[in-house]
């Protein structure tokens, strides 16, 4: 896969592990960047929850192997229930077990199951939240407008492959992210801080970022990224390097 | 009777708040907690999940929480919870201690769940100047 210019119509849930596991080693490679970011404006658990949370994935789906990939998404999520605290736990844990529903039973996604699936993740997400809209500085704020802009992708062109679509939405993810920086929190333990947590990049969003970004690297035959420069203050990504 | 879970950032909050309700209300009281342990902060939503099995019964659990993620915590766990738990499972918007204080009393009482609700809830007025 490595380098190839081949086009992916559709992912087999042998790759959606392969996702997995390299987010898992994301998040290991990423732990301390997060736990910063969490540290300036929340309670400095989000490295060290994420890398648990996929720990214990990585773990249920070698117990179980699963070969659907409604199964894996599923097993993910129940994952993330399992062991992750504070609001990761429930935010991520129900992403993935709503996420799970409309790939139930198929063992392949199409790019079409991919925006279905987000857009259940994000649904889930807003519940889970208690109404969180866009721009209270969360993982929502990358979520909603990377699932508006694959909806329309999708809907305006029928002959979309993997590596062209996320070629497209990482970027615009990563933007997403930066544009967090100025928002003011006004969910969670950021929302406490209320005017001092303007000016940092939102721990959430971020790692929302980088779980986006690690299906287009391992679809391109890499692991994902590490996030190599920032900036001290706002913990504004500058930097990343392939891992 | 109406069993009581209590969810805290901090398990030594809740292992406090049995133990106020213990030695006040005395040991009849199902009482199941939940908290961050071992210097992590705040609970998994199976932990939850676990803690409300725990002292479930017929007549119904209410879980109190502390606020934020407890809060987010407690409300996804009895989102999974079976349809039968879930009509008897309620979460108080009440203080943790005050509430479930008041709920201990109820509730050795042998009040049913609605009556142990409100009256936990109406802890949020108690008055302390």
């Amino acid at each position: 896969m490595a380098g190839s210019s081949e086009k992916i119509y559709s992912i087999d849930t042998k790759t959606l592990i392969k996702v997995l596991s390299n987010i898992l080693e994301v998040m290991r490679t990423n732990e301390k960047y997060l736990t910063k970011l969490d540290a300036d404006i929340g309670d400095a658990d989000h490295g060290i929850n994420m890398v648990r949370g996929f720990e214990k994935v990585m773990e249920l789906i070698s117990q179980q192997n699963p070969e659907d990939i409604g199964t894996v998404l599923q097993l993910t999520g129940m994952g993330l229930l399992q062991v992750v605290g504070g609001a990761a736990g429930p935010l991520y844990g129900m992403l993935f077990l709503e996420a799970s529903k409309p790939l139930k039973g198929k063992k392949e996604m199409t790019v079409q199951d991919f925006v279905s699936m987000l857009e259940a993740g994000l649904r889930a997400v807003v519940t889970t939240g208690g109404g969180t809209q866009p721009g209270e500085k969360t993982m929502v704020d990358v979520l909603h407008p990377v699932v508006e802009k694959l909806k329309k992708m999708v809907s305006e062109r029928s002959d979309l492959d993997f590596v062209t679509v996320l070629e497209e939405i990482v970027p615009y993810a990563r933007e997403c992210v930066i544009k967090t920086i100025p928002m003011l929190a006004k969910r969670g333990r950021a929302s406490y801080l209320g005017e001092r947590s303007i000016g940092h990049q939102d721990p959430g969003a971020t790692s929302t970022y980088l779980i986006i970004r690690t299906f287009l690297d391992t679809l391109k035959g890499r692991k994902g990224v590490k996030i190599s420069e920032y900036d001290e203050s706002s913990g504004k990504m500058l930097k990343e390097e392939y891992i | 009777m109406v069993g009581i879970v209590i969810v805290s950032h901090n398990k030594k909050v809740s292992e406090g708040i049995k133990e106020i309700i213990e030695q006040m209300v005395g040991k009849s009281i199902r009482v199941a907690c939940v908290g961050g342990e071992k210097g992590r902060l705040g609970v998994s939503v199976e932990e939850i999940v676990k803690a409300v099995e725990e002292v479930f019964d017929e007549d119904g659990v209410i879980v109190f929480v502390d606020f934020g993620s407890t809060v987010i915590g407690a409300k996804t766990a009895l989102s999974l919870l079976s349809e039968d738990q879930k009509s008897r499972v309620f979460i108080a918007n009440a203080p943790i201690l005050e509430g479930a204080f008041v709920a201990a009393v109820e509730a050795s009482l042998g009040k049913r769940i609605e009556e142990v609700l409100k009256a936990a809830e109406e802890a949020r007025n108690m008055e302390k100047s």
